[in-house]
């Protein structure tokens, strides 16, 4: 890779940092071109993309996404592989089935997630953060646990920056084993919360949640006041074992929580920012409950899937990404998650299931189901 | 009925729906236009290579050993490719007198045509009611089978058959241009047969070789696609298919290199992945891979048929490796001999 080319990216990630502080000149369609034209010149497949769509990189419109199962197929990146600081590993039931967003520096990362997840989730400047996950281990692939490491080191003082397990904390910010979720830790955090007056932020996926549900027995665990429980997951492959506004109720029911303090977050391997619900009290992100805002620095468009073109608003459609903090990798993504653009964010409505099969061959993601 | 008098008389009755200006033969294409989102062309390549009119006695008594006998066998079809049902029944005849169908709602129009061709061999009945000494022959999705089979009474024994997937592996080292015209001519009709609706259809297609000779052959499947495009027009597909076949085109447009054929879709890549599927429609995605048995190994639970090319030490590595997968020369995975299931799975 060459230097001038290192360079440009540096160039790039400080200005999508920039921007995400609002101290940026560039606007969004800007700054999302020049990356776009960054990865064209840098990467043959999205140059492909390109020709193939005939678009001239002028409008943000113009930029073609690309499919997310891409990352399943091949390299999705700017740079050589002995550059990669991580690689975030898609949910698949094989190691052929997992697609790899590979970054050659998580400083945009963290930084974007950071920004947001305090707009979304942190009412006071602190929290005692616990997340329902396994410890992870180095380096870490799933770029959901990566996140929550993040939020641990940068929303609870009792953790330093470098070490989230170091300092004399009383607990253990990991909440989940072989047993399932820990309860006894959860335990320990709340009272730490009590103690030191700050907000229990309990981050979690939305099976793991459901399993400590299981655990509690229909008993109540009582949270401190203005704690809240981000979960992130299940509108995608296991959407019909998981009804989310059931869960959701449960949740703070359990949890003796206002309903609003459960927040649902969305994001993806291939993505490098996250979108929330802005329902939570003190908070500084505003929005109705159902409904996923993103940041300033993504763009979520719902396009038909025939012509990813923009449907009309209010209609359902494909999930069309441009996510600035992407610049190594692909600006523009599509998913193949159904969304309704609605008050300044989207709905999830599950996922684009493909052909129904006619004949008697499979479809597509029932093909992929138990490979490996 | 010996079950050859009962498997012949049914093959009698098939041989006339085949035949084009027989008047069973015209009403019956003329509902499968509507039924089959097939071409009239489409139809008459399906019924040309994909029905069994003509089986050896050899094959005849191979399908009649495979099945389990019983006084009463009751089939429940499915919307399979349009032909399927001919088979089917063919199973069921071979192993019992007494053969009670109910067909699909969807895709009626074979089970009935083959019932006025051959009166009184089988009965046609909206509503099956298992009993204990039955076979119970299913054909449909897994959820489906999974419902019939739990409700079925003790003492009744039940074949499934569900969806399943083709794949096609051709070893190019040393492949001379005329190899390669006609195994990328054989992986065309394959493709184009049922429009990769069949659970026979390729939807994966690994190859080895060199670079050239994988762009040689790739050049070569671009060309039949093409040449038979001209002459079997591509049936109509849904939005969702469509759709599928757009996000396939420019996925691959990124990972590999996309050819545009018409109709269809040609796709060359290094990715030994197997995790973006060819959709239906006429896709064809070639994967120049180093080692294709351990990917085809892993999606071996849904694999019907492996359309095959090389040497013998890898067709004995592929049959050790996939020991239930039917494996026949490429052209022939639409045709199976007519000797029991297409599907050996359940085996």
């Amino acid at each position: 890779m060459k230097a001038a080319t290192l360079e440009e990216s540096d160039a790039l990630h400080r200005e999508v940092r920039a921007f995400a502080a609002g101290e940026s000149r560039v606007t969004f369609d800007e700054l999302a071109l020049r990356i776009a034209r960054f990865q064209a010149e840098n990467i043959a497949g999205f140059r492909q993309l390109v020709a193939r769509f005939g678009s001239r990189l002028e409008c943000v419109e113009s930029i073609p996404a690309v499919p997310s199962d891409a990352f399943k197929l091949t390299r999705v990146a700017v740079h050589p592989s002995e550059l990669d600081v991580v690689r975030f590993r898609t949910s698949g039931t094989s190691a052929e089935a997992q697609g790899v967003h590979a970054l050659r520096s998580t400083l945009t990362y963290s930084a974007l997630s950071e920004r947001f997840g305090r707009k979304a989730l942190m009412s006071k400047d602190s929290a005692v953060v616990v997340a329902l996950t396994p410890k992870p281990s180095d380096p870490v692939e799933s770029s959901l646990v990566f996140m929550m490491r993040e939020f641990i080191r940068s929303f609870d003082p009792d953790f330093t920056l470098d070490e989230p397990e170091s300092k004399e904390s009383s607990f253990e910010p990991w909440l989940f084993g072989r047993e399932g979720a820990d309860l006894a830790g959860l335990k320990r955090a709340c009272s730490h919360a009590k103690e030191t007056q700050r907000p229990l932020l309990l981050l979690s996926t939305s099976l793991a949640l459901c399993q400590l549900l299981e655990q509690l027995e229909g008993e109540h665990f009582a949270l401190p006041a203005s704690s809240i429980v981000m979960h992130t997951g299940g509108p995608k492959r296991r959407s019909g074992e998981l009804d989310l506004s059931d869960l959701r109720g449960r949740l703070a029911r359990s949890f003796e929580l206002d309903p609003g303090q459960i927040v649902g977050e969305y994001g993806m391997t291939e993505l490098c920012s996250q979108l929330y619900e802005g329902t939570a009290r003190g908070v500084s992100l505003k929005g109705p409950s159902g409904v996923f805002i993103p940041p300033p620095w993504l763009r979520v468009t719902a396009v038909d899937p025939l012509h990813l073109r923009p449907v009309e608003p209010g209609t359902m459609g494909l999930a069309r990404f441009v996510d600035l903090g992407n610049v190594d990798s692909a600006v523009a993504v599509i998913t193949q998650d159904l969304v309704r653009a609605r008050d300044g964010g989207i709905e999830l409505l599950g996922r684009q299931p493909g052909a129904v099969a006619r004949g008697c061959s499979l479809a597509i993601e029932a093909l992929l189901e138990g490979a490996g | 009925m010996t079950p050859q008098e009962r498997v012949r008389a049914l093959i009698a009755a098939a041989r006339e729906v085949a035949e084009k200006d027989s008047s069973v033969g015209k009403r019956v294409r003329a509902r499968w236009l509507q039924t089959t989102g097939l071409s009239p062309e489409g139809i008459e390549l399906a019924l040309d290579n994909s029905l069994e009119i003509s089986p050896s006695e050899a094959e005849i008594e191979q399908l009649i050993a495979s099945v389990p006998t019983s006084k009463r066998a009751l089939v429940l079809l499915s919307a399979n490719v349009f032909v399927g049902a001919h088979r089917a029944l063919a199973l069921a005849l071979a192993g019992s007198e007494h053969v009670v169908v109910r067909v699909s709602r969807r895709d009626p129009v074979l089970a009935a045509a083959l019932f006025e061709g051959c009166p009184g061999l089988f009965e046609i009945d909206s509503d099956l009611t298992p009993a204990r000494g039955d076979v119970f022959w299913a054909y449909g999705r897994k959820e489906t089978l999974r419902a019939v089979q739990t409700g079925l009474p003790g003492g009744v024994q039940f074949l499934g058959h569900g969806p399943g997937a083709g794949a096609a592996l051709l070893e190019l080292t040393g492949a001379s241009a005329e190899e390669m015209q006609s195994q990328a001519q054989g992986l065309v009709l394959d493709t184009v047969l049922f429009e990769q609706r069949g659970c026979l259809s390729p939807r994966v297609v690994l190859v080895t070789g060199s670079t050239e000779e994988v762009t040689c052959f790739a050049a070569c499947v671009v060309a039949e696609l093409t040449s038979l495009g001209k002459r079997v027009p591509r049936g109509e597909l849904s939005p969702d298919e469509q759709a599928d076949l757009v996000r396939f085109c420019d996925t691959l447009t990124y990972v590999g290199k996309v050819f545009d054929t018409e109709p269809g879709i040609v796709a060359l890549s290094e990715s030994a992945s197997l995790s973006a599927l060819a959709p239906v429609g006429r896709a064809i995605h070639i994967q120049h891979v180093e080692e294709p048995i351990l990917p085809l190994a892993r999606i071996g639970h849904v694999l019907t048929s492996v359309g095959f090319f090389g040497s013998e030490t890898l067709r004995s590595q592929l049959s050790s490796a996939l020991p239930k997968v039917r494996i026949t020369a490429l052209g022939k995975m639409q045709r199976p001999p007519f000797d029991g299931p297409v599907d050996l799975r359940q085996r």
